[in-house]
């Protein structure tokens, strides 16, 4: 499970931690979804003020709609502020990284209009 | 001499009538209580001729025009007699995965109404036969043929076929064809791959069929050699984009539109007749074309959807093609659209073509990874 870096800090593994193919946008509509990784994975863990280190390298790819849906909606629901307490890694297929960076900044913009 | 049994006088008698004529096959099944169709009685039979190169992508013209003849075919009413469809293919002379694909759907829509069974013979091409022995055809068709077509040992395609109804499992849909596939591809084409598979099924299971209707979907990866790239093509023969992302007031407005249209015509040439067919072109054509709704939609710019975060999924899908280190394209096919968008190409160019129901995207990227990529060195 999710192993501490720092007192404040948890690292998340996307592919050990969730699931090794991650699905779609809802739960009604997929498993292994974008919706149920970030209620059952990330929030219970923002909700404790922990910072998050999530670990993207492990599945096998992601849908769009997984990633819009965990990190926008993390954004959604805890505000702006929670992108200070995301960091990605995804060492062999950086472009993951940014992507899922790229989601969370889009939410912010179409949250505050910019 | 042994007496024979009520059971077996009765069998015998109707075994002697089964062999008589038509009338009398018809008086024992009423007799019967049951309703089979009667020997004699005219059934319908249809012919679909294929020929020439069939390519969705390459040759879209021509194949449109044979493919859209499966759309025309009425299928029975309920108490009608079965109907006969004998697709024709022997002239074809080359077949594309792309057609190959539309064939097995658009076959597989037609028997599984229980009200057509489809029969036919297979292209003397070699490819062609390959192919659709390669995309599983010969279990969709019937034939008289005694070798018809089948899977090679060492395929270089796989195809799924999954149902709108229930919930997706990433497991036992596009992981099988993603990992069909990604050892051909470079890291980042692999994550397209996923990501394509995955946001086309999704978003044929959400947009594709009307409101509580549900459909097939039908996916196909295909390695890439020397001359053709590596593909992976998610189709289903629904509602199309255009229909999915426009607004219903629009719609009903078009309909006024043409019933306007309609009356007009009438009244200003009384003597010709506006069949249903031209009224339902003339529709086509009022409509906000189809190219426009594709692209428009997978810019982004265009969405039915209420909710602003969706509406992602083509644009995701142009991104990754875009964004690739190596070549490759995205086709969007859907009605009278296809719109190809390649990294570092020219935008799409506006074409209009024949109309060819349901969606088609298709991911394709350039085959040089096996030769130049980190697996080699």
């Amino acid at each position: 499970m999710t192993e501490a870096m720092a007192a404040d800090e948890v690292l998340i593994d996307v592919a050990g931690d969730f699931s090794p193919t991650p699905g779609g946008r809802y739960i009604s509509e997929s498993l292994y979804s974008g919706q149920e990784f970030r209620e059952k994975v990330l929030e219970p863990q923002i909700a404790q003020h922990k910072r998050l280190v999530i670990d993207l390298d492990g599945p096998e790819g992601f849908t769009t709609s997984f990633l819009e849906e965990a990190f926008g909606g993390l954004v959604r629901k805890f505000g702006r502020n929670v992108v200070s307490m995301v960091r990605f890694i995804a060492v062999l297929r950086p472009n993951r990284a940014r992507k899922a960076a790229e989601y969370m900044q889009r939410a912010v913009n179409a949250a505050t209009g910019a | 001499m042994r007496k024979l049994s009520r059971k077996e006088r009765d069998r015998r008698k109707d075994r002697a009538i089964r062999a008589s004529r038509p009338s009398a096959r018809r008086k024992l099944a009423r007799r019967r209580g049951k309703r089979i169709e009667a020997a004699g009685r005219a059934r319908l039979e249809l012919q679909i001729l294929l020929w020439g190169n069939l390519d969705l992508i390459g040759n879209p013209i021509h194949t449109r025009q044979q493919l859209a003849a499966f759309e025309s075919i009425v299928i029975p009413k309920p108490l009608a007699p079965p109907l006969r469809l004998f697709v024709d293919m022997s002239s074809v002379e080359s077949l594309d995965p792309s057609a190959a694909l539309y064939l097995v759907a658009q076959s597989n829509r037609l028997s599984e109404t229980g009200k057509v069974n489809v029969r036919g013979n297979f292209p003397r091409a070699r490819q062609a036969f390959q192919l659709l022995g390669d995309v599983g055809f010969h279990k969709v068709m019937r034939t008289r043929s005694a070798t018809p077509p089948r899977r090679s040992p060492d395929p270089v395609m796989e195809i799924l076929k999954g149902s709108t109804i229930g919930k997706l499992d990433p497991e036992t849909t596009w992981k099988k064809l993603h990992a069909f596939l990604k050892a051909q591809l470079s890291g980042d084409q692999a994550d397209a791959v996923y990501n394509a598979l995955g946001e086309c099924i999704e978003n044929v299971k959400q947009h594709a069929f009307a409101a509580r209707h549900h459909g097939a979907w039908y996916a196909l990866a295909i390695k890439p050699d020397e001359a053709s790239p590596a593909r992976a093509i998610v189709l289903d023969i629904g509602q199309g984009i255009s229909a999915s992302v426009r607004k219903p007031r629009f719609e009903t407005m078009m309909q006024k539109v043409v019933a306007a249209i309609i009356s007009a015509v009438k009244l200003a040439f009384p003597d010709e007749e506006l069949t249903e067919k031209e009224a339902q072109e003339l529709l086509a054509k009022i409509r906000s074309d189809d190219w426009t709704c594709v692209y428009l939609a997978s810019l982004g710019l265009r969405t039915q959807v209420p909710e602003k975060k969706r509406g992602t999924g083509l644009v995701g899908l142009r991104a990754s093609i875009l964004e690739l280190d190596s070549p490759g394209a995205l086709h969007v096919l859907s009605g009278s659209a296809a719109v190809t968008w390649r990294r570092a190409g020219p935008d799409p160019k506006q074409e209009i073509l024949p109309p060819l129901r349901g969606t088609m995207v298709c991911l394709e990227f350039d085959a040089t990874f096996g030769m130049t990529g980190p697996l080699k060195i």
